[in-house]
């Protein structure tokens, strides 16, 4: 007691670390064992560690402490038809009351949602109404109905939704001791709901317990469908609400802003599902990956298993396994990793409940360590570059809205673009994210397409900052090997710039080369061809950037007569790119080291090996010189440089280049990180198998043998055996 | 500040590099702006567009620069989260105020069969975890930043460990430490 305030903060810190990785008697035990040495110091952890598991105000989403300091109370004011009663609850939107019908037309009682923002213009009122009219269309038994909406005289909206009688979820749940097959075939009928609402494109982002209740005959009612969003939506709000509303049960993406989709509510719902089944969220216990089971045993599984009719051991039985896996794919981190709906979920639940086996698959350990690499190198690198050009963007289209419109206007259209922009945006760094893993590309695709869809609509008054991201759009995509939709989308993007009369800037220039890529990838390579002519007729002698167009004309003009066999052809343009291509020093490494690597391939097409290997060695210096080069798919310069030095039997030069590969690896990951370590490995096998000995099949069926470990040791699902076209793996040229 | 745009790109760079008083300065520039802004969100109802985040975009769009950097918006999260905080606490005392004023009686209602109707937070729980908050600080400076952040600022763990040269895990740990004082405060 002696210690000065600080110092004792942190000793009693270091035990609450501590304490709180413990659970149930281990924790008591822990906190008792202070007893002796410090009584009061005992009793403040025993009071810190109680005010963790209670948790409270901090929990909360911010705005709703706006709430607190400006709410006032309507109880007996008449709002349209409704005259409103008693105060039911209030939350970070608003208020809701119990509201009787006063226009004496019929009796009817609803729960009246006063909200707390303003709608201030006849548009936003108008599409305020417009959604109200199309959330009023959604009819489901188990989701409460919305009966009536509109906007007060003040500015505030209402919604007046179907009154339910019912008790929250949980509580119904508990109070009946449901056992878990009852809990599941409730969850069923919520799950059904969602599907319903979801089918019509409507998300619910804000599922929780007590937006689920469930009346005196065992049915479930949905509250608040579709009104976050539809308030968002509206553009009520008029500034992007990025924070989630409900923290308890809001999804990853929610609190990184990352767009909201129908997988959100798959995660709330399964929050929600392993609260039913084991008497806690997730969210509660550290570490949230911790199965069930576990869970009950750390916490005072006697209640909980007697909630359930059972006993601690038989819940624990029942909840592992298959159910355990159900609700750890229903809380993937990542959306693309859940259920793909509300359906996927029900189905699983659906056959667990008739003893058969579920689609799920638990997580595999290669998955697993495969996200943590992502997320903690690739992941950083890539969000950085799209956070850069998010800000520009911004920054770009803020411009474009102050000089269309008058200032009144202006205020309104700027937040309705930045959120469009932003939002748009994160879309984009998601699909990026999923593009740098080599598993990625089909989730990276339908995010993509998602993204596209929300460009048709949004930033129709924007024309550079939509062609820009167009532009994005379809090169994503056609990095997620979809090159059909990626030449649709980059007809649009150059229709786009075209239509802005930048056609020919930097920016449209670049998106008619991603076209031209895009129709060679397709296969269409005279469609390609007519771009790149068109685009060199196009081209003004003046221009700062005319031999950087050229270079890349040169080089998907050599990519082509090489898909197409015509060697000699593809020789003379890949000497033409090599000459325009800047010197490989520095940041300009990475287009030096692409074309060298073509002219690699190429001169391997016409079997001059030595001229590729050669090619091949200045292409991965010309790399290792460019901080950014990195960023291209990772297989790119080994694969077919290591293969054709290995026909050469120049195990020197391959090992040399394996040496060379360890230094870029670990420069960029870190020298303790897996892919430093495959590639010290790859370099070993190199060394150890002499290679000079062997014959050249032999040689060759080692070398991909080793490769086929180095892949499979960074995760990358590469077939070597099966890959005879290395240049396939250049997708990036 | 219509008539002559500021660049937060300049004022961050001035806050960085230059001497303290000039960093005092634009900071307190971007700052005022900040709170101007917020009070602004919080006026006529409009609360429930309440969000760090939103206020900084618009700091961008008030303040105009086109070529800032992740880390100026990450101390522009920063500053706003700061104006979020005082912001707040300042409606908190103005909203107590008035209740006396006009001897207004708090009607809470609970247990209805209506989304929402968790306890709510009131005007005295502001005040009360920014007093919480002040007492945090005599004993640990750095929770309070992390509190900031995370709570008024809506920074991640990660962004916020970034900001601090600290790691996810320290920022976890600071946070959790934090978020249980302040309960155990407030409780």
């Amino acid at each position: 007691m002696n210690m000065p305030d600080a110092t004792r903060w942190q000793r009693l810190g270091e035990l609450f670390d501590h304490a709180s990785t413990l659970a149930g008697t281990e924790r008591v035990a822990f906190v008792d064992a202070l007893q002796g040495e410090d009584a009061e110091l005992r009793d403040e952890l025993e009071a810190l560690l109680a005010a963790d598991d209670a948790g409270g105000l901090l929990d909360r989403d911010v705005g709703s402490l706006a709430g607190a300091v400006t709410q006032a109370d309507a109880s007996g004011t008449a709002i349209g038809p409704w005259r409103l009663g008693a105060v039911l609850g209030r939350g970070g939107m608003g208020a809701v009351y119990h509201a009787t019908r006063a226009d004496g037309a019929y009796t009817q009682e609803a729960a009246l949602k006063l909200i707390h923002l303003g709608v201030d213009s006849p548009a936003t009122r108008a599409r305020f109404m417009r959604e109200r009219q199309f959330l009023a269309s959604l009819q489901h038994p188990h989701i409460a109905r919305l009966l009536d909406g509109g906007v007060t005289a003040d500015g505030a909206p209402y919604l007046a939704m179907e009154l339910v009688d019912g008790e929250r979820i949980d509580v119904y749940c508990d109070s009946r001791h449901l056992p878990v097959a009852a809990r599941l075939r409730l969850i069923l009928q919520v799950l059904g709901a969602a599907q319903h609402a979801h089918q019509r494109l409507i998300v619910h982002r804000d599922l929780k317990p007590s937006n689920i209740l469930v009346d005196a005959d065992g049915n479930a009612k949905l509250l608040d469908f579709g009104i976050a969003t539809m308030l968002d939506a509206s553009g009520a709000a008029t500034l992007t609400r990025e924070r989630p509303l409900t923290p308890d049960y809001a999804a990853p993406e929610q609190f990184a802003g990352q767009p909201v989709t129908t997988a959100t509510d798959v995660y709330a719902l399964g929050l929600v599902l392993a609260e039913l089944l084991a008497g806690q969220s997730p969210r509660a216990e550290r570490p949230t990956s911790a199965p069930l089971s576990t869970a009950v045993l750390a916490a005072d599984g006697t209640a909980i298993a007697a909630a359930r009719g059972t006993t601690v051991r038989a819940l624990v039985r029942q909840l592992r396994g298959d159910l355990d896996t159900i609700v750890q794919r229903a809380l993937a981190s990542e959306p693309a990793r859940r259920y793909s709906s509300a359906q996927a979920l029900a189905t699983d639940i659906e056959l667990w409940l008739s003893g058969r086996p579920i689609l799920a698959r638990p997580d595999s350990w290669l998955y697993r360590s495969r996200m943590f690499v992502r997320r903690h190198r690739v992941g950083v690198a890539f969000s950085l570059l799209a956070a850069v050009a998010l800000l520009a963007a911004t920054a770009f289209s803020v411009q474009q809205a102050r000089l269309a419109r008058d200032a009144a206007r202006d205020a309104e259209a700027r937040a309705l673009s930045l959120r469009a922009v932003n939002d748009t945006f994160d879309q984009l760094m998601h699909a990026e994210h999923f593009l740098a893993d080599a598993n990625g590309p089909a989730s990276a695709a339908r995010l993509l397409r998602e993204n596209r869809s929300a460009l048709d609509y949004f930033l129709v008054d924007q024309p550079l900052t939509r062609a820009s991201l167009l532009w994005r759009n379809g090169r994503g995509l056609r990095l997620a090997g979809d090159a059909a939709g990626a030449v649709a989308v980059l007809h649009a993007a150059n229709a786009a710039f075209a239509k802005a009369g930048a056609g020919t800037t930097l920016n449209g220039r670049d998106a008619t080369l991603e076209l031209a890529r895009a129709q060679i990838d397709s296969g269409d390579m005279q469609a390609a061809a007519a771009e790149l002519a068109a685009l060199e007729q196009s081209l003004n002698p003046a221009e700062v950037n005319i031999e950087l167009q050229r270079h890349a004309i040169s080089l998907l003009r050599a990519k082509m007569a090489l898909a197409a066999g015509q060697l000699e052809a593809a020789r003379a343009q890949i000497a033409t790119a090599l000459a325009l291509a800047p010197a490989p020093s520095g940041e300009r490494g990475a287009r030096y080291g692409t074309t060298a690597l073509l002219a690699g391939a190429i001169a391997l097409a016409q079997a001059h090996t030595e001229e590729a290997a050669d090619r091949f060695t200045e292409a991965l210096q010309a790399m290792s010189a460019d901080p950014h080069a990195e960023l291209a798919p990772p297989h790119q310069p080994l694969a077919p440089a290591l293969e054709t030095l290995a026909r050469l039997g120049d195990t020197v030069a391959a090992n040399d280049y394996a040496a060379r590969w360890l230094d870029l690896r670990e420069r960029f990951f870190g020298a303790d990180s897996v892919q430093a370590r495959a590639a010290a490995e790859l370099q070993q096998r190199l060394l150890a198998d002499k290679l000079p000995t062997l014959d050249e099949p032999e040689r060759v069926a080692r070398l991909r043998e080793a490769f086929a470990a180095y892949w499979q040791a960074t995760f990358v699902n590469y077939d070597v055996t099966r890959d005879q076209k290395p240049l396939n793996l250049d997708r990036d040229l | 500040m219509d008539a002559q745009p500021l660049s937060v790109t300049q004022l961050l760079a001035q806050a960085r590099s230059g001497d303290a008083a000039a960093r005092d300065a634009a900071y307190e520039l971007v700052y005022s702006e900040l709170k101007r802004l917020a009070h602004r969100q919080l006026a006529a109802q409009r609360n429930a567009t309440l969000c760090t985040t939103a206020l900084v975009h618009e700091a961008y769009v008030r303040l105009s620069g086109s070529d800032a950097s992740p880390t100026d918006r990450r101390h522009l999260i920063a500053l706003g989260a700061r104006a979020m905080r005082f912001v707040l606490v300042d409606h908190a005392r103005r909203a107590l105020a008035q209740k006396r004023d006009g001897e207004v009686q708090a009607l809470t209602v609970t247990g209805g069969a209506v989304a929402g109707n968790d306890d709510e937070p009131s005007a005295a729980d502001v005040l009360a975890l920014d007093q919480a908050l002040q007492r945090l600080g005599t004993l640990d400076p750095r929770l309070v930043q992390v509190v900031e952040w995370r709570f008024f600022g809506g920074l991640s763990e990660p962004e916020i460990a970034a900001e601090l040269g600290l790691t996810e895990r320290t920022v976890q740990r600071d946070w959790r430490r934090a978020r249980a004082f302040l309960h155990k405060e407030l409780g």
